[in-house]
């Protein structure tokens, strides 16, 4: 991003940044940035807390008055919801184990949930695989039964599918999860995403097959793009 | 969180190391007050509206998003998986302030919003990205912005 604002400011249009790693944009030195303690993901601060986000915008806007530059600036607050809520409680879907059942069972269960929380928002992030929730799990569960699936896109490659195919599972689990009352930070979302649903322990699971397979692509996207950092203790 | 003592390595020691480009000028922009400027959003969160082709690793390119592409139109597709999506998941506004820009368009804190903003993917080297972001500046100024607010994740 701060590379992005010297090229453009480079090209004649004034450039205003929101830093979330101070380190590298004082390495790069953009003419203008608001370094906020956020977590990465989460650059204006809050979600659904429109004033705090508003203080955040206005913030690096102000920063377009500024008279030289470069100028790095640190937003002073915190963001308020990153202990999480201990009376959040997860939706009750979750299957035991990590079986291809296990796992159709409940992404069926999630399925029946998810239509209300997108009524709540009118809004879904699910649909990068153009494929419906049902579809992604028993994809996922016929390689747990040694099966290789087609990409069930043609005009998708096959790691190319696998990976929109998880972030539309995560993105369903994740919407269902912050549906209800409460307001669950991310790393409860997570930690009941990775260590509390058959969902996560079946990609857990395939994560292990496919980086020990001899399929270079999705050895690729197990290695790299699957596991996040905050989850691989679950694989040890 | 952002803070580089609160990221798990070995996320930390490669963030922190990060080879990031240098550069001999500092390019500085003038322009009108706050409250006449075009502003258009530029993320680096890999967004994209519903049915465009996804980013890959690598990617230098960027999607383009109207200003009037419904909410519910608007996804993700970054690769990496170090970073929350949640927060997106629950608000739009997180990532991409829209509803935000044209309250202070219409408050006249800023002049107007532009028609269109866009999106990269942030995990390419940004060296890569630059011929992208040229053509990116000629449809900005096309579209009469003359400031923009870049927007990581």
């Amino acid at each position: 991003m701060s590379a992005l604002a010297h090229y453009l400011e480079t090209d004649g249009l004034a450039t205003t940044l929101i830093s979330l790693i101070r380190e590298n944009s004082d390495k790069i030195r953009p003419p203008r940035a608001l370094w906020v303690p956020f977590e990465l993901g989460r650059p204006l601060g809050v979600p659904n807390d429109p004033a705090f986000q508003r203080r955040v915008l206005t913030a690096a806007l102000d920063l377009l008055s500024a008279e030289a530059g470069p100028i790095t600036v640190d937003f002073p607050e915190e963001a308020t919801d990153r202990h999480g809520d201990p009376a959040w409680s997860p939706p009750a879907v979750a299957e035991a184990g990590n079986s291809a059942a296990a796992l159709t069972a409940e992404v069926a269960a999630v399925a029946a949930l998810h239509p209300d929380a997108v009524n709540a928002r009118n809004r879904t992030v699910v649909g990068l695989t153009e494929v419906g929730l049902t579809e992604i799990g028993d994809f996922f569960a016929a390689f747990l039964n040694g099966e290789k699936p087609a990409s069930p896109r043609t005009d998708m490659r096959l790691s190319d599918f696998v990976k929109a195919a998880m972030e539309d599972l995560k993105s369903a689990y994740g919407e269902i999860a912050s549906a209800g009352a409460g307001r669950p930070s991310s790393t409860q979302i997570a930690d009941w995403f990775w260590g509390g649903t058959a969902a996560g322990r079946v990609l857990l699971d395939l994560h292990v097959r496919w980086a020990d397979g001899d399929d270079k692509r999705l050895k690729i996207v197990a290695q790299n793009f699957m596991i996040p950092r905050t989850q691989r203790h679950r694989l040890e | 969180m952002a803070r580089l003592s609160d990221i798990v390595e070995p996320m930390r020691t490669r963030i922190a190391e990060l080879d990031c480009p240098t550069f001999d000028t500092e390019p500085w922009v003038t322009g009108p007050p706050l409250n006449e400027r075009r502003i258009a959003m530029v993320s680096s969160a890999g967004l994209l509206r519903r049915g465009d082709k996804g980013f890959r690793a690598g990617a230098d390119d960027y999607r383009e998003i109207g200003d009037d592409v419904a909410d519910r139109d608007i996804l993700m597709s970054h690769i990496s998986v170090n970073y929350d999506r949640t927060g997106f998941q629950q608000d739009l506004n997180l990532v991409l302030p829209r509803q935000l820009m044209h309250r202070l368009a219409e408050e006249g804190t800023i002049g107007s919003v532009a028609s269109a903003h866009y999106a990269f993917m942030g995990a390419t080297d940004p060296r890569e990205m630059e011929p992208s972001a040229h053509e990116l500046a000629n449809k900005l100024k096309a579209d009469n912005v003359d400031s923009v607010v870049l927007i990581p994740v």
